[in-house]
């Protein structure tokens, strides 16, 4: 079973290198790494979502790998052999974050795989729907979805989990309990490469796995998709937060991944996508008006990215519509009028609003919020340069908070129960975005500058080798 | 550049680790549940993976008691389709886990394939085939 693990995981990052600069640079730092690895997992659920067999596709995923190797060869036969082989123009390994990747990767695969599906939401959404993917062997199919006795479960939901369960599932006897969880881990190891490789600091390293991977505690391995959305929904704005003070394509690729992920794994995650991008370009608009400085053109590589990360998620939701797959919370009418009856009934709003920031929460909340000011009133002269990226950094938690509101307030259950069953888990989500919009400006700086480095290093080479 | 610039970063960092650790009992807890399991797995005391990997495997952990006899019955008896007594199409979770776990195999309101409780009435032109423990299976015509 590690063999078959550890073929679905290459497979995986196979599919993620096409396009990437990644083996043209040899740039392999964990971040790299993480976007690769992301970016496959993104591709393989488009790829999920239109192929006719899921059971054909670990082969047509065999031939990219195969692929994959042909290009790199390509790729080290266009740069010349005595250029590529050159020691100086490797980037040093980073020893410390693979040895805690993989460690850490090695114990979530342990616990993931240790206890069977019980959850409700596990069992009845997220791995119904990938063992009706397994026994279907294809994804996009009107009669399946559209069983009046499975409308139980969400059908709508997007399928990211569902495609990378069942194609795993592919290589085993029969279903059962236990193996489909492994998606979880797929999807987890980009969250840990990409805390890992934001920076090489140790504190900002172990700052990053405790508020974004071990702060979701059991909501990682129940086969819950709202520990994995906050992650990527964290990360996305961490990343954002990069982009606008500095305008790196490798954090912008990285954001739209993170991205990619959320809109793919849940609703709620296109939500956390549109707020995020929105914002994120006003703020990169604005640092780049306060450095005087020309918008970028995007590159290729950027490009390609961008369209791999919502690809899998457009693919769903145009084929929902057209098959006419509706969601349970929109499909109900008179939504101004519930609006007005529970704004004006006094206690609705401020039992959500308890719901989502609990004691627990507000004091998290005012930790984070008196570091960032401390903070600032000691780095007081730099502030207008961080301007962007902090407003940037408060925007989206902010706007995420109001679709939240808008959700509960327009939700045609009853408040009390659809806050119970949900919104424990809803808060993860807004929590990770606005830890890491306020922390994200103070850590931005705590990278290491060895990848920029490098590619300029390899750069040099690769002109001289022209002479 | 700007490392050497904002001052305090690091120490800010550590600080907000700390805060984040004596405030949020959750980080502890899943640390200590993942060690945990590793150290169960290292002194083989977990499920052997030789089980996790059986098919059907781990189903008495999260189907309830109906839903797993009507599950099995199903497989044994390998039929086509099914339909519920009243009751069990009332209890929400009995239902739902029959459900998913009897797929692929349909839920089908008009089939003749009808699963009851033993202790529920048995309607007329429904002759019971087998019996289990809970659960009844009838065929109507």
């Amino acid at each position: 079973m590690l063999f078959a693990a550890s073929l679905t995981l290459l497979s995986a990052f196979a599919l993620g290198l096409p396009w990437t600069r990644a083996v043209e640079l040899r740039c392999w730092n964990l971040q790299r790494v993480g976007l690769v690895l992301g970016r496959g997992l993104l591709v393989g659920y488009a790829l999920g979502l239109l192929t006719p067999s899921l059971r054909a596709l670990p082969y047509a995923l065999a031939f990219a790998v195969l692929a994959q190797l042909v290009l790199w060869i390509e790729g080290v036969l266009r740069t010349g052999l005595p250029v590529y082989l050159d020691r100086a123009s490797f980037r040093p390994i980073d020893g410390l974050g693979c040895a805690i990747a993989v460690l850490l990767l090695a114990l979530l695969f342990s616990k993931i795989l240790a206890d069977p599906l019980v959850g409700w939401d596990a069992r009845s959404i997220w791995f119904f729907h990938a063992k009706i993917l397994y026994f279907a062997d294809h994804a996009l199919d009107r009669t399946i979805w559209l069983t009046r006795s499975i409308s139980f479960s969400h059908v709508d939901y997007p399928k990211l989990n569902a495609v990378w369960s069942a194609l795993w599932m592919m290589h085993s006897d029969g279903w059962n309990e236990f193996l489909p969880k492994f998606s979880l881990l797929l999807l987890a190891a980009p969250t840990v490469l990409l805390c890992l490789g934001f920076s090489t600091e140790f504190a900002t390293r172990a700052l990053l796995l405790a508020a974004l991977v071990f702060r979701m505690g059991s909501t990682l391995w129940d086969g819950y998709m709202d520990g994995l959305l906050a992650c990527y929904a964290g990360l996305g704005v961490l990343y954002g937060v990069r982009f606008v003070l500095h305008g790196a394509s490798l954090d912008l690729m990285t954001v739209s991944i993170a991205l990619g992920m959320c809109a793919g794994l849940k609703n709620e995650g296109m939500a956390v996508a549109v707020c995020t991008l929105f914002f994120m370009s006003l703020g990169r608009l604005w640092q780049l008006r306060l450095a005087q400085k020309p918008l970028e053109r995007p590159s290729r590589e950027t490009v390609v990215t961008l369209v791999c990360a919502f690809l899998g998620t457009a693919i769903w939701i145009g084929w929902t519509k057209l098959a006419g797959i509706t969601n349970d919370l929109v499909a109900s009418d008179s939504k101004l009028d519930q609006i007005r009856d529970r704004l004006s009934d006094g206690h609705s709003l401020d039992q959500i609003w308890t719901a989502l920031i609990t004691s627990e929460e507000q004091s998290i909340i005012a930790l984070v919020l008196a570091t960032a000011i401390g903070y600032w009133l000691v780095n007081w002269q730099h502030f207008k340069r961080y301007r962007p990226a902090l407003a940037f950094g408060i925007c989206v938690p902010l706007a995420y908070l109001a679709i939240l509101l808008l959700v509960y307030l327009t939700s045609p259950w009853d408040l009390t129960w659809h806050l119970k069953y949900s919104a424990s888990r809803t808060r993860l989500t807004l929590h990770a975005c606005f830890a890491m919009g306020l922390l994200g400006p103070l850590i931005a700086e705590a990278r290491g500058p060895l990848a920029a480095r490098h590619e300029r290093t390899f750069r040099g080479l690769r002109s001289e080798s022209r002479y | 550049m700007q490392r050497r610039t904002l001052r305090g970063a690091m120490v800010v960092q550590a600080l907000a680790l700390l805060g984040l650790l004596f405030l949020v009992p959750r980080i502890s807890e899943s640390i200590a549940e993942v060690a945990k399991a590793a150290q169960r797995e290292l002194a083989g005391t977990s499920t052997p993976f030789v089980e996790r990997s059986r098919p059907q495997s781990g189903e008495e952990f999260g189907l309830p008691k109906f839903s797993r006899e009507v599950v099995r019955m199903l497989r044994l008896l390998g039929l086509k389709d099914y339909s519920l007594s009243s009751w069990l199409r009332r209890e929400l979770r009995t239902h739902q886990r029959i459900i998913e776990g009897a797929w692929p195999i349909p839920y089908n309101d008009d089939s003749p394939n009808l699963f009851l409780r033993k202790t529920d009435r048995l309607p007329p032109r429904c002759e019971i085939r087998r019996a289990g423990r809970d659960i009844v299976y009838a065929f109507c015509s």
